[in-house]
């Protein structure tokens, strides 16, 4: 491992989060498992949308694309099925996955390119100052569940964590920067502005991790992520298939 | 029956016409490749139905001496399959013209003035198949004997074309021999001439989408991503043919912004990249389009322009998409417009659009349409080898920290693509300052947008690789685009040739509008016409806004292209009587 890999991932750019974003810490846990990856910058490249995580690409070294609301899925499977070498690294909230950008979650799960992709969600639209989004709590509308959608989709790997929780997160990143296609990652992430009264209190006390519980089928993972009360953190399905980047590209290209 | 014998230098034509799900667009392109092959020019359009079994089908093909550029004006033969609706065709045999109707089923009402025969098409197909939906074939074999075809060509074509095998291909070709006979026997030996020598010989022929194709692949396009679309679809499926044979791929996405999203993510990684759609999903893009262009991405988008608004008339032909391709979109940012003329034309400006794309970093827009896409035309084999080929730069000199969008005196900047050590970048839609990151002072902005503008600028007018024929010193301008431009040459130089002179001229690169090359022709006219598939004339204000001249319209947006015939006629009007 070279300097480059070993040292900071941080761009020098400082985060323009609110104080006490739960983003702050899912950027901490991700530059520490990048640091432990041995992977180089040149060789990562972020993908996002528009939001609040969405922004998180500026502040890490390596490539990035910072596109349009609801689109990082498929510009990050353009670039990995263009160069399969690199690590692309998708961050984006829960309006870009499930609200304007949700038809193409299920399609990447069913293509199965290696992409992980952090679906960093608050909850709510916070730079348009916290209008409910599609992952708000029942209210007069039942949420959608990030990990539920990809689990039925096809997904070969979904996962949720809490960014109060480091430990979890920086093992569910490690895990799906192994996982060869695409890993989703479900990560509650509370606002402090406009995610009511202490809301990292109120996340930790939300959720609870698998206790070795067994997800023998895609349904039994999940009935597992639509459990509430509390919602249930860590690996919910994992399985290898062939990834888009083997199906698409053919073996032995004839000379052009 | 009719006694005229057609003259190959006005051009000849047949039309195969029928339900939707008999077989005739098929057998239409089966008899098109069969009179290339024979030695003639040729160009065949298609009538397609909305639905996949049922409506009116048709398929009118058009031999030549030289090359054909436009649909005929008058038919010399009809087939119609089809029960009782025959006479939609009256007008268009005129006097001279011969049908040849079903004569099996109802009869046809057919309206006075027009020759006629009943053949048993679907009797034939029965006994020689046992199954009467082989009559296509047995109209293919009538219409080839016709044209002077023998019938082993179109046979040797429809095996291919149809799977034909076995026992079933043993009964197809058993049909198409018997229609072919059927021909010689009731109507006696075809009356044209030999197809000309050396007319077509060492051409193929090729429909607009395909050329289309094959330019994507000549122009070193490595991804396509698409969604089906009318009358888009046949470059998707050509490429997913050919890509993977040269390491590329093709892929079709759940919807049109994932296409070109997915185009955007492989151009930044370092690929050539290519969508294609028509109207409704060209729509969808919108909002990424202004993404390549703020970001600086090169992309090509194929616009096969179809009848609108909405759903429309989606298997047919309009130029309406023009001015959203030059003006759609939010915010002022820099794309390019291109539009092929013809089917070997379409094969160029692809290439050239790849090539403008990678020079300037900017989206490119190729406008087609129905009628050109769906069109056959016979044409020169286009040679992958002898196109110039544009490539961006990728190499970024230097030490320090790499800043992608650093001045540069064209607007255009290195585009390492990532895995280059050393030059980490980030491609943003957002405003940003040199080196990617998001910036929101004024000052930055304005630079931004004048670097992106200053791009336009640098494209030479005189590279519009305008199209020009007709009379050069003629009072009367046809100043037109695209599709239309085989027609509207049709009717040029027919009125030329009568002694009524006009010039007409087709720039193909529409945007940046080419107004310093053009501007010296439209000065030196006394009257401007603008021919346009659009009810709507988007052409016409381009021409308006640009030179200050009133343009006289000659519109047809009834879905169907422009014949040379009623051309002639509008445009000789307006040369005599000014308007």
């Amino acid at each position: 491992m070279d300097q480059t890999a070993s040292g900071s991932w941080s761009s020098g750019i400082t985060p323009v989060w609110c104080p006490g974003c739960g983003d702050f810490a899912v950027l901490r846990a991700l530059e520490k498992t990048l640091a432990r990856s041995g992977t180089r910058p040149e060789n990562v490249c972020w993908v996002s949308g528009i939001g609040c995580a969405c922004r998180l690409p500026c502040f890490v070294r390596g490539y990035a694309f910072h596109g349009v609301h609801g689109r990082a899925l498929p510009v990050a499977t353009g670039i990995k099925l263009s160069n399969p070498s690199l690590r692309v690294i998708v961050t984006m909230g829960d309006g870009d996955a499930l609200s304007i950008g949700a038809g193409h979650l299920p399609h990447t799960c069913r293509r199965n390119p290696g992409v992980t992709c952090l679906v960093i969600d608050n909850g709510l639209y916070g730079m348009t100052k916290g209008q409910p989004s599609p992952t708000a709590p029942a209210g007069k509308t039942p949420p959608l569940d990030p990990v539920a959608v990809a689990v039925a989709s096809g997904a070969t790997f979904a996962a949720r964590t809490a960014a109060t929780n480091a430990p979890e997160m920086e093992a569910m990143f490690a895990a799906a920067f192994e996982h060869r296609g695409f890993a989703m990652i479900h990560v509650l992430s509370p606002c402090a502005t406009f995610g009511g009264p202490e809301p990292h209190a109120a996340l930790r006390a939300a959720v609870r991790p698998l206790d070795g519980e067994r997800l023998l089928d895609r349904g039994a993972a999940v009935a597992a992520a639509l459990a509430r009360d509390p919602v249930r953190t860590g690996l919910f399905w994992r399985e290898t298939r062939p990834t888009l980047e083997e199906t698409a590209r053919p073996a032995a290209p004839l000379p052009a | 029956m009719a006694e005229t014998v057609p003259d190959p230098h006005r051009g000849i034509a047949i039309r195969l016409s029928g339900s939707g799900g008999d077989g005739i667009i098929s057998a239409g392109e089966i008899l098109a490749g069969a009179a290339a092959r024979a030695g003639w020019a040729v160009g065949g359009w298609r009538e397609t139905p909305t639905e996949v079994s049922g409506g009116h089908a048709g398929f009118t093909l058009r031999l030549g001496a030289g090359r054909v550029l436009a649909p005929p004006d008058r038919l010399d033969w009809v087939i119609d399959l089809g029960t009782g609706t025959a006479g939609r065709h009256a007008a268009d045999l005129g006097g001279s013209g011969l049908l040849l109707h079903e004569s099996g089923g109802l009869k046809p009402e057919l309206p006075g003035g027009i020759t006629a025969i009943g053949l048993p098409f679907e009797a034939i197909a029965r006994s020689e198949t046992g199954n009467g939906r082989s009559r296509n074939a047995v109209a293919l074999g009538t219409a080839a004997a016709i044209l002077g075809i023998p019938a082993e060509l179109p046979a040797e074509l429809a095996a291919i074309r149809y799977g034909w095998s076995g026992a079933a291909g043993e009964g197809g070709r058993r049909a198409l021999r018997a229609g072919h006979a059927l021909a010689l026997e009731r109507l006696g030996p075809s009356r044209l001439p030999a197809a000309p020598a050396g007319g077509a010989a060492g051409q193929v022929l090729l429909s607009g989408n395909e050329a289309v194709a094959r330019g994507a692949v000549a122009a070193g396009c490595r991804r396509f991503y698409g969604y089906p679309i009318t009358p888009a679809t046949e470059i998707l499926e050509r490429l997913a043919v050919e890509l993977p044979r040269r390491g590329g791929s093709a892929l079709s996405v759940e919807d049109e912004l994932a296409a070109l999203a997915m185009c955007l993510g492989s151009s930044f990684a370092g690929d050539k990249a290519m969508t294609a759609t028509s109207g409704p999903g060209f729509s969808l893009m919108a909002e990424l389009l202004g993404l390549a262009a703020a970001a600086e991405i090169p992309v090509v988008v194929v616009d096969v322009q179809r009848a609108g608004p909405c759903t429309g008339l989606p298997t047919r032909t309009e130029q309406g998409d023009l001015l959203a391709a030059v003006f759609g979109g939010h915010g002022d940012f820099p794309r390019i417009v291109v539009a092929p003329i013809d089917v070997a034309d379409a094969f160029h400006q692809t290439v050239h659009a790849f090539n403008l794309a990678e020079r300037w970093q900017v989206p490119v827009i190729l406008l087609s349409d129905q009628d050109l896409a769906q069109r056959l035309q016979t044409v020169p084999e286009p040679d992958d080898g002898t196109v110039a080929i544009v490539e961006r730069t990728r190499e970024a000199p230097g030490d320090g920290a790499f800043r992608r969008y650093a001045p540069a005196p064209d607007g255009v900047s290195p585009m390492p693509p990532p895995g280059t050590p050393g030059r980490c970048w980030r491609a943003s839609g957002q405003e940003h300052d040199e080196s990617g990151l998001p910036s929101a002072d004024p000052e930055n902005h304005v630079r931004m947008m004048r670097r992106r503008a200053a791009k336009l600028d640098g494209i030479p007018d005189d590279a519009c690789g305008a199209e020009t024929f007709g009379a050069p010193a003629a009072e009367t301008l046809v100043l037109g685009w695209g599709s239309t431009y085989g027609a509207v040459r049709e009717a040029v130089e027919r009125l030329c040739a009568a002694g009524t002179p006009v010039r007409g001229i087709y720039p193909k690169r529409l945007w940046p509008y080419p107004a310093r090359r053009l501007e010296p022709e439209v000065a030196r006219a006394r009257r401007v016409v603008v021919p346009e598939a659009s009810a709507g004339g988007g052409w016409a204000r381009l021409v308006e806004m640009h030179h200050g001249v009133r343009a006289i319209r000659v519109a047809r947006f009834d879905g169907r292209p422009f014949r040379p015939g009623d051309l002639a006629d509008r445009i000789e009007e307006i040369a005599l009587r000014g308007r």
